[in-house]
């Protein structure tokens, strides 16, 4: 999953990133409205984490923007201010969620995993697909009730494969919900990676559609 | 209204009394037109004298109800039931009294305001930091990494410094009162104040190769009364903004003319300067200039405002020939005898 954070403070911004990167999220971190929207239309973030008090703007304004186009992705509010009629105000302009600073990070985290529940359509918060079971909030992954361990990509792409079941995922997009602008990708890491996954998992739950992507069926 | 009806009761007796007497004295006494005049005349002026004291008596007890009124009013405002009091009255001098008491009121209803606003941004100032220190804090109990652990570490002390530092300058402005500037006033050596502070940031200075423009060694100046930590606080604030907002390599210009009458300082920087439509709303507490991100506490500037005001200056803000932001403040001369 791909998540963009739009927050001005410094401290702030970067503990986003290395607390939600815990999770084995890709993440970008912007510190403006203007970039924040230059973003938003080039790059398909799963989650939107908006912080309202932005150097050149209202984080809200993001908001409208986004709803006006009928952009349905996540958006997760954060801000110092704890009225409730700022609230309100937050969650009336489109936003799921809303934290106010100073927060917990494990508060966080459940937030973000509940709001990439709902928007996959999904109540419970363990993916099962066939004899495969994906804890995410304890990062834990089971095949007929053993526990498997993987590596944290491994992880990750399985989280991406399970999540969108049965479709088919090029490997341009893995690489995109895996990995934020700062980071590196070898030409052949996601095919070592799934070569691990079939190892572990069996080689019948991933197929690989040939010049086109995978799928878990 | 029985008790309205009781009060009423004493000169209207009074008046009737009177008349009654009158009226007797002219039955037993009116023997000849000359006493009689004299009965008439003194009946008449017993009339008037009751119903001028019956006027009197009503407008006392008109008096005593609008208090009664004015009470009610002013409880209503303690309990937060209104802001203002009105009052309709024949009294000029309660009419005055309502009048000033509004006014007060009016003062009183804005200081409050800005007093809540002020502590509302405080907290919301203080609450990043917060946030941030936890945060970096809860990713370092987390982390397995030893270089994120120890750049989370450094965060956390970043945090604290800012946090620090913002607490200092709330604990400055709050002390900005104009009490304490006539109480604790002093003749001081303004040149050696400014030394003093522009040594303090030598180290900035320094780090950032900036040039220094300034005319501190060439400038005459008698000893003037001035409070020495606000004013302190003034320079701390108008070099540090200076400072903070000059790229590296680049300039800044500190100047002190004296004009006799009066006396002009100036911060000028060859950073990229404040939008003109920002540049009122950037002397208000914690307001951030739409250009960019706020590096300092947001209160600097407002600091050094309300310091100038208290020594019955000036501070205004203009666009420097540096190319950044120009402070300056003018103060009237006093020097002293």
């Amino acid at each position: 999953m791909r998540i963009l954070v739009v927050e001005d403070d410094g401290i702030i911004g970067d503990g986003l990133v290395a607390g939600l990167q815990l999770d084995e999220y890709a993440v970008d971190w912007l510190e403006t409205k203007s970039a924040a929207e230059a973003a938003l239309s080039t790059t398909p973030y799963d989650l939107l984490i908006l912080d309202l008090g932005l150097p050149d703007g209202s984080g809200l304004d993001i908001l409208r923007g986004l709803r006006a186009k009928k952009n349905p992705i996540p958006v997760l509010i954060l801000t110092a201010y704890d009225e409730l009629s700022d609230k309100i105000k937050g969650l009336d302009t489109g936003a799921d969620d809303y934290l106010v600073k100073p927060f917990d990070l494990d508060e966080l985290r459940a937030r973000v995993r509940a709001l990439q529940r709902r928007a996959m359509g999904r109540s419970t918060p363990v993916i099962e697909v066939a004899n495969i079971s994906m804890d995410p909030s304890r990062l834990k992954v089971s095949k007929d009730g053993e526990n498997i361990k993987l590596g944290p990509r491994e992880f990750a792409i399985l989280r991406v494969l399970m999540e969108n079941q049965g479709r088919i995922l090029s490997k341009s997009q893995i690489e995109d919900k895996l990995y934020g602008w700062n980071m590196e990708i070898e030409s052949n890491t996601i095919e070592v990676h799934m070569h691990g996954l079939r190892k572990k998992l069996g080689k019948s739950l991933i197929t690989t559609i040939r010049n086109v992507g995978y799928v878990i069926e | 209204m029985k008790r309205l009806k009781f009060l009423q009761f004493w000169p209207v007796a009074a008046g009737i009394l009177l008349i009654t007497v009158v009226l007797l004295s002219i039955t037993f006494l009116s023997s000849s037109a000359t006493t009689t005049i004299t009965i008439v005349f003194t009946g008449l002026s017993g009339i008037l004298a009751g119903l001028f004291l019956l006027n009197r008596y009503l407008k006392y007890h008109q008096l005593l109800h609008e208090l009664t009124a004015l009470t009610t009013q002013f409880s209503n405002i303690n309990q937060g039931l209104s802001t203002r009091l009105e009052l309709k009255t024949e009294h000029r001098q309660l009419t005055d009294l309502v009048t000033q008491l509004d006014a007060h009121l009016a003062l009183e209803t804005e200081r409050l305001v800005q007093e809540q606003n002020f502590s509302a941004d405080a907290s919301h100032e203080l609450r990043t930091p917060l946030a941030g220190m936890r945060l970096q804090a809860q990713v370092a109990q987390r982390t397995t990494d030893p270089q994120q652990r120890d750049k989370a570490l450094n965060n956390i002390m970043l945090a604290i410094d800012r946090s620090t530092r913002l607490i200092e300058q709330l604990l400055v402005f709050s002390r900005l009162t104009r009490r304490r500037n006539i109480a604790e006033n002093a003749s001081e050596d303004l040149l050696a104040l400014f030394h003093k502070q522009l040594l303090k940031h030598s180290q900035v200075i320094k780090r950032q190769s900036i040039t220094v423009i300034t005319n501190l060694d060439e400038v005459h100046l008698p000893k003037i009364t001035m409070h020495r930590d606000q004013f302190t606080a003034l320079l701390d604030n108008l070099i540090i903004n200076s400072l903070n907002h000059c790229p590296d390599k680049g300039q800044v210009r500190f100047l002190i003319e004296n004009n006799n009458r009066n006396l002009t300082l100036s911060f000028e920087d060859s950073g990229k300067g404040i939008d003109d439509k920002d540049l009122a709303k950037v002397l208000i507490p914690f307001q951030k200039s739409s250009d960019g991100k706020q590096k300092s506490s947001g209160l600097g500037l407002a600091i050094a405002h309300r310091v100038a005001t208290l020594h019955s200056g000036h501070l205004s803000l203009s666009r420097s020939q540096l190319g950044g932001l120009k402070v300056t403040v003018v103060l009237d001369l006093q020097p002293d005898a």
